[in-house]
């Protein structure tokens, strides 16, 4: 991890009785604190928790995040309900208008949430197209937690929203991921030209990322065919004991590529479809025929998706030993 | 009751004895190592490749509760 946002719910106050908590920076303050000595940036963030049209949002790369909502003070003291029904009195609107004015990067939450679309399908609100219409509402969640949305894929790539994926983990990673057992959290691969917070902000604006869940990965054409090249790489290309050659894909991520061959050669030993494993390599044996001094093959690399139902391909090449 | 030289030879055991009951519990299972938590993907040719979530701390898990939301 390089990069993790805190995002607290604002109206949500479970425990508004025992631990008032009163200042919402807070969370980030703690989180910034324990991190202090490590390499992770850490994002202020909160989470703006309302029903629809605006539903649930995340404002990233705030100043202030008591500035965000709005509860006047009482008489009586509020219980975690009466304190959310009256949070949520405040225009949303206000909130993301706020968060924009401190310069934010806003994105909606898991859209497809059964709590407003009870069919898993996402519908774009007014309050939204308005919001991205005015430059205020930046990405979308495709991946949240365990479930992924095709359907707010295409939203992102129909409104030039930013493509995230997040675990908004509530319990514990090795709990819900089991990391021991070679699992993970979906995670937003953001493509910087720095590591740092500023230039993390950049890219996610300029829509730079890709998303990474269960071992698929979603992005834009522009940002996965690069990652794939970086990935993925022919290495010793050479003609052996036989006119078979032998040409060995080397996978330098954590992700297993499921690989169609799409070229012309056949393969010997494998059928057209294969996986190379992550960090790992898979050894190819192809009939070129007549002998080349060069090997260009395209693959179709079938967990790598620039469209909900549209895989990308990526092209390898490698010059042949003599 | 144990004899005088008995007694002798449990107490000389006793240790022994007690350190083979520890171990029997066997070791406490251990968290995931570091390797195992990272993420890696390689860095593009124009640019760094960042890991990143995002993650509300509550103080308690909501889902204590038996409400998750969201």
């Amino acid at each position: 991890m390089d990069a993790l946002a805190i995002t607290e719910h604002l109206e949500y106050q479970p425990h508004i009785a025992d631990i008032p908590h009163t200042d919402r920076n807070r969370s980030y303050e703690e989180a910034a604190n324990a991190a202090r000595y490590s390499d992770l940036l850490v994002i202020p963030g909160a989470e703006i928790t309302r029903k629809m049209p605006a539903s649930h949002m995340n404002a990233i790369f705030i100043d202030d995040a008591n500035k965000l909502y709005h509860v006047p003070g009482s008489d009586t003291p509020y219980n975690s309900t009466t304190f959310r029904d009256t949070a949520r009195e405040w225009p949303a609107q206000n909130a993301v208008d706020a968060a924009n004015e401190q310069g934010a990067f806003v994105f909606w939450n898991h859209s497809w949430w059964a709590s407003d679309f009870p069919n898993g399908i996402p519908v774009v609100s007014d309050f939204h197209k308005q919001n991205i219409k005015n430059g205020m509402l930046h990405g979308i969640e495709i991946a949240n937690g365990k479930n992924y949305s095709e359907d707010a894929f295409q939203i992102a790539l129909d409104n030039d929203l930013a493509l995230i994926g997040t675990s908004d983990v509530h319990d514990l990673i090795d709990w819900d991921y089991e990391p021991h057992k070679g699992g993970h959290r979906p995670v937003t691969l953001v493509f910087a030209k720095e590591r740092s917070a500023s230039s993390m902000k950049e890219a996610l604006f300029d829509r730079r990322t890709v998303v990474w869940y269960k071992n698929w990965l979603m992005g834009r054409e522009r940002d996965l065919q690069p990652l794939l090249k970086a990935s993925l790489e022919f290495e010793d290309a050479a003609y052996q004991d036989a006119e078979i050659l032998s040409v060995t894909i080397a996978n330098h991520s954590d992700a297993d590529f499921h690989l169609r061959s799409l070229s012309p050669f056949g393969l010997h030993r494998h059928a057209a479809t294969f996986v190379v494993k992550q960090h790992s390599s898979e050894r190819l044996m192809v009939r070129t025929g007549n002998a080349v001094e060069s090997i260009t093959m395209e693959f179709e690399a079938l967990n790598a998706y620039v469209a909900p139902s549209q895989s990308t391909r990526i092209t390898l090449s490698a010059d042949v030993e003599q | 009751m144990l004899t005088p030289m008995n007694q002798r030879l449990l107490y000389a055991l006793l240790p022994f004895l007690l350190s083979l009951t520890a171990l029997g519990h066997g070791l406490a299972p251990q968290p995931p190592n570091d390797e195992a938590r990272k993420i890696v993907f390689p860095d593009t040719d124009e640019h760094l490749t960042l890991v990143f979530d995002r993650i509300p701390i509550l103080y308690f898990p909501m889902a204590m509760y038996g409400q998750r939301f969201g």
